[in-house]
């Protein structure tokens, strides 16, 4: 038996880069996936002694104090050895084998578990280093099949030596994408675009969403006039900071961290994107997996000319933090749109589509209207209920309720301008547009989005009129596609029904005729 | 209307079946359970909430409002829902019409379908009517209310549909 398990085992490492993965050979992961499992059970045991040890609090009694003491250190090597014995176990018994056309993974304990999983399944193999794998020199190697049940966890994660990782994922790329790019060319092949540190730092602090863009600035700003100018309620000041925090600083550090480094290429029908600082990640999909290809742009980023491009692509789940960052491909950070356009035609040529993009027609103006004017009356009626509340309850020498009246009226006020505004601007932006391959919706007044899918990836296609668009034969769309975060709707505006159900009519016209073939997106 | 029409068989001259009668009677079941439920509530809350505070007249008509507007919904929403749902199932497709104030046409592709799978609740379960739920990969839709044997053969026939695809596949 070939023993891989992180000391690297020459005849192995050869016969991989020579001969491709050894067929029917077992192997195990490397030890330091026993260390990480125990890491994380130590801080589990830490958070569970921690709430026990507060029911100690306030016991005057030692010697119930010691006893109390003594079980918990207990309870804490219990937890920690028990967890040590467990992985152990688990990474003595679990084998790997890659087999001709598939690999599997058996686990031989308590609870049995054999993972077939055949090379032509595999949606992405990605690469993932944190800290503990910078430490000893290994990575993880994640295994995403063509599912939205593994597209938040990956179907497989395997922990090998460096080296161990990056043969077993060229090995497997081969199989999958039938190229020969290997780890050692993978480093010096060039990117498409050229991103700086300036780019990712411009693309963080840009590509956040207006609304939590500004409700964040905003937050830190009474957060800073509370603590140092108004400087009487340090509470309230560190609470809107805390805010600010939460909902803008720390995505934008995220997002610094995660694309740090950014580098994207193509290779035949692979698309191979690498970043990170940190941790570093290394993804490849290919094209044919693509479902749609989304041009976004918040509304500062949009003032000055900038729009980022993404896809959605199923699989591509790297473990540990699996939000939108990490789950949605980035084919291009905050960029003008010439060099968006070269990205895409140098990426993804195959979802650009030269056709005429309709507006939502003019009868459109009736409903959008009548739904903003049913939204005000709402948050009228609301704003004056609590107004109403507000203004009644009298506590001493306090202000508060009458604040928060004040400020329930300035909201209403705003909002109700904002949905009108929205109404007049969506009818200038949002589009629709198709032909016999693609479609594309354009929508957002604030954040715009643009996206184009292909019809073979439609999965179900939902067309629906509401009492005030019905009478004008309008509807709106909601397409579901097999998402990277799962599955995902995407949204039409107001058009003409027979125009929706068009789409609807195209993906089931392609499956009959034989324009559709399951065999073209393997 | 006539597109609503049904013939003897209960399908309707683009080839939509109709629910059969006993749907209308499982819907109206869940509706007075829920309305059950939200009366209780509303009851409770004044009972032991509300009547304690000094309630202004502008509040007690908002809540009368807000609550007649769910009854309402609840009265008459089973009524037309039944009145307008709508489904075909062809070999390429499935079509489902519904809704009550927003009236939704969900088209899923034969070829999309992933798994079928036929659930009763206790109230169904009373009228012999199921509910065959449509997975792909994309999400989830409902055919609502089948006859028990409809849904099984609709499941069944579907699922042979697919298995015969996948072999084709292979």
């Amino acid at each position: 038996m070939t023993q891989p398990d992180g000391n690297e085992d020459q005849s192995f490492e050869e016969s991989l880069h020579f001969e491709g993965i050894p067929i029917n050979e077992k192997f195990r992961q490397h030890k330091i996936k026993v260390v990480e499992e125990v890491l994380n059970a130590i801080i589990i045991a830490f958070f569970t002694t921690f709430v026990f040890s507060l029911s100690v609090v306030g016991i005057e009694d030692s010697k119930i104090v010691a006893y109390a003491m003594i079980g918990l250190v207990l309870l804490f090597a219990t937890i920690v050895l028990s967890a040590l014995w467990i992985s152990y176990w688990r990474w003595k018994k679990t084998m790997i084998v890659f087999k001709e056309t598939e690999m599997t993974v058996f686990r031989d304990t308590v609870f049995k578990k054999e993972i077939r999983i055949a090379y032509t399944k595999i949606a992405s193999t990605n690469v993932n280093r944190g800290v503990i794998n910078r430490l000893t020199n290994t990575s993880k190697l994640l295994i995403n099949i063509n599912s939205n049940v593994n597209s938040y966890s990956p179907e497989l994660t395997l922990t090998f030596g460096v080296k161990m990782t990056d043969r077993i994922r060229a090995n497997l790329s081969q199989k999958m994408y039938n190229n020969n790019i290997l780890p050692e060319d993978e480093d010096n092949m060039p990117s498409i675009v050229t991103i700086s540190t300036k780019d990712v730092v411009l693309h963080s602090f840009l590509s956040q969403p207006t609304t939590s863009a500004l409700f964040g600035i905003t937050m830190f700003f009474i957060g800073f006039y509370e603590i140092f100018v108004n400087s009487g309620d340090f509470g309230a000041g560190m609470i809107a900071i805390f805010f600010a925090l939460i909902t803008y600083v720390i995505p934008v550090v995220g997002m610094i961290f995660h694309y740090f480094n950014y580098k994207i290429y193509r290779v035949g029908d692979t698309i191979y994107l690498s970043h990170g600082f940190i941790r570093t990640y290394y993804k490849s999909f290919k094209v044919t997996k693509i479902n749609a290809v989304r041009l976004r742009s918040p509304l500062i980023p949009r003032l000055i000319g900038k729009y980022m491009l993404d896809a959605e692509v199923v699989g591509l789940a790297i473990g540990g933090n699996n939000d939108s960052n990490n789950l949605v491909p980035l084919l291009c950070p905050m960029k003008n749109k010439e060099t968006i356009d070269r990205v895409m035609m140098a990426i993804v040529p195959e979802f650009i589509h030269d056709v005429e993009m309709k507006h939502q027609p003019k009868n459109a103006a009736k409903p959008i209207f009548i739904r903003a004017t049913l939204w005000s009356l709402m948050f009228a009626t609301i704003a004056v209920a609590l107004y109403d509340l507000m203004t009644k309850i009298v506590v001493d020498n306090s202000m508060i309720f009458e604040q928060i009246a004040l400020v329930t009226i300035v909201i209403s006020v705003l909002a109700i301008i904002g949905f009108f505004m929205n109404g007049i601007l969506s009818l200038r932006i949002v589009k629709y547009g198709r032909n016999k391959e693609l479609f594309t919706f354009i929508v957002g007044a604030v954040d715009r989005k643009i996206t184009t899918m292909s019809y073979d990836k439609v999965q179900i296609s939902n067309v629906e009129g509401g009492p005030f668009s019905r009478p004008f034969g309008l509807a709106k769309c909601n397409i579901s596609l097999l998402s990277s975060v799962g599955s995902q709707d995407i949204h039409s505006g107001y058009f003409d029904v027979e125009d929706l159900e068009a789409i609807s009519e195209e993906v089931v016209a392609r499956v009959k005729d034989g324009r559709y073939s399951y065999s073209k997106y393997l | 209307m006539s597109e609503f029409k049904v013939d003897e068989h209960g399908v309707t001259a683009d080839g939509y079946h109709v629910l059969p009668k006993r749907a209308m009677a499982s819907m109206y079941i869940g509706s007075i359970i829920a309305l059950s439920i939200m009366t209780f509530i509303v009851f409770m809350t004044y009972r032991y909430t509300l009547s304690y505070y000094e309630v202004t007249g502008t509040q007690v008509i908002l809540m009368v409002a807000v609550y007649v507007l769910i009854a309402t919904y609840l009265i008459f929403g089973p009524f037309v829902y039944y009145a307008r749902y709508r489904y075909r199932i062809n070999e390429d497709r499935i079509d489902i019409r519904r809704g009550i104030f927003i009236i939704s046409h969900t088209v899923i592709p034969v070829e999309r379908i992933h798994q079928l799978e036929v659930a009763r609740g206790p109230i169904n379960n009373l009228f012999k009517l199921a509910d065959v739920t449509i997975t792909t990969a994309g999400g989830i839709a409902k055919i609502q209310f089948l006859d028990l044997l409809v849904a099984e053969k609709t499941a069944d026939s579907l699922n042979e549909y697919i298995t015969e695809i996948l072999r084709k596949r292979e």
